[in-house]
């Protein structure tokens, strides 16, 4: 019995890793075909002062903002 | 080089950043690799024949530090990564310069590896080479299609600690790369990502950008707070936090554009971008 369920197990975890490796090809393939001509560059700017003066309006968003996302975390737990 | 005040923690907490989450998903990459045949490859000779076939030199085990491009035939992905069809014309660093640059930066990888020996662990597993290329107004990038291959773009004031950020930087882009390549993030490509509706407040350069832009942006300003407040900057770490907040904030607002996946890994930010901001007040 303790056999059985243990080659249950073993070919239930099999099916698994057959299933996720097989969801990972599907998107490695996809990845592939969208990026090779759909592509996202990130080029890390030098920061200038204008991005530094938002400061001010930037902390006022920021507190209504953890209010949101508190709430949106409740939401997803609940 | 020593960096004080350091916290204990030795990663940056939140998936796709822990080096388990990276190496898994090298290995995904390397099981795909082989079923298209050939033999056996290590996660860096698969990602270059899946994304860089004319990559002439690559190496498991520490990344290649490329000053030129030719030799290692990267002028193609140099060129993609800047975004540009031609490369600058004063692009490549003089020789004095380069061994100026060449110690400051292997300092800044030991400040790295210092810091988080784990992130280091899988940035040596899965960048295959750190370009040095210089162009006016950056510090350098990284690129979907190309992933593995970083380019920087130091100057010589550079610190060591600000070698050491920007060199996180590009590696928390790779990570997602990696990430969205092996589990899928984002609903739709770049026509959806970049509509208007879909825009979304950067936490670092804290303008509207493209859903997938602003993803990144979140996730990595959250990587840099961490590592400033392990390198005991915590002003600087401070600093990023409202941006990156603001950032969350839009991101949960339009997390239509996320699969599961995707918005699993958003939430998971959330909660650790919450917590850092209470610890940082």
């Amino acid at each position: 019995m303790a056999d059985n369920a243990s080659d249950s197990d073993l070919r239930g975890a099999a099916l698994a890793a057959a299933h996720t490796s097989e969801l990972a090809a599907d998107n490695i393939r996809r990845y592939l075909a969208m990026h090779s001509t759909d592509v996202a560059a990130w080029k890390m700017r030098i920061l200038d002062q204008a991005i530094a003066e938002t400061k001010a309006i930037v902390d006022k968003s920021a507190h209504l903002a953890v209010t949101q996302l508190q709430l949106y975390l409740e939401n997803r737990e609940a | 080089v020593t960096v004080a005040g350091k916290s204990p923690v030795g990663n940056i907490e939140c998936h796709p950043f822990l080096p388990d989450d990276i190496l898994c998903n090298a290995r995904a990459v390397v099981e795909y690799r082989k079923t298209l045949g050939g033999h056996d490859r290590g996660f860096k000779r698969s990602i270059v024949a899946l994304q860089s076939p004319e990559v002439s030199e690559v190496a498991e085990g520490a990344s290649l530090l490329v000053w030129d491009v030719e030799g290692a035939l990267l002028r193609p992905a140099l060129s993609d990564i800047m975004s540009v069809p031609v490369l600058p014309n004063n692009w490549a660093y003089r020789p004095n310069e380069r061994l100026r640059l060449e110690a400051r930066i292997q300092n800044g990888l030991s400040v790295l590896s210092e810091l988080y020996p784990g992130i280091f662990e899988a940035f040596c597993a899965t960048v295959t080479h750190l370009v040095f290329a210089r162009c006016a107004g950056y510090t350098g990038g990284s690129i979907s299609k190309r992933i593995g291959i970083i380019w920087l773009a130091p100057e010589a004031h550079w610190s060591t600690v600000f070698v050491a950020e920007n060199v996180l930087h590009e590696f928390l882009h790779q990570a997602l790369f990696l990430d969205e390549m092996v589990n899928g993030m984002f609903i739709g490509g770049a026509e959806q990502l970049n509509q208007d509706d879909a825009l979304t407040i950067s936490a670092v350069r804290r303008t509207r950008r493209g859903y997938d832009k602003a993803f990144h942006s979140a996730f990595v300003a959250y990587g840099l707070i961490r590592f400033y407040q392990r390198a005991g900057d915590s002003d600087h770490a401070r600093d990023m936090v409202s941006p990156l907040l603001v950032c969350l904030d839009d991101l949960v607002d339009k997390r239509r554009m996320l699969t599961p996946h995707g918005e699993a890994l958003l939430a998971d930010l959330v909660g650790h971008c919450l917590r850092t901001a209470c610890e940082l007040q």
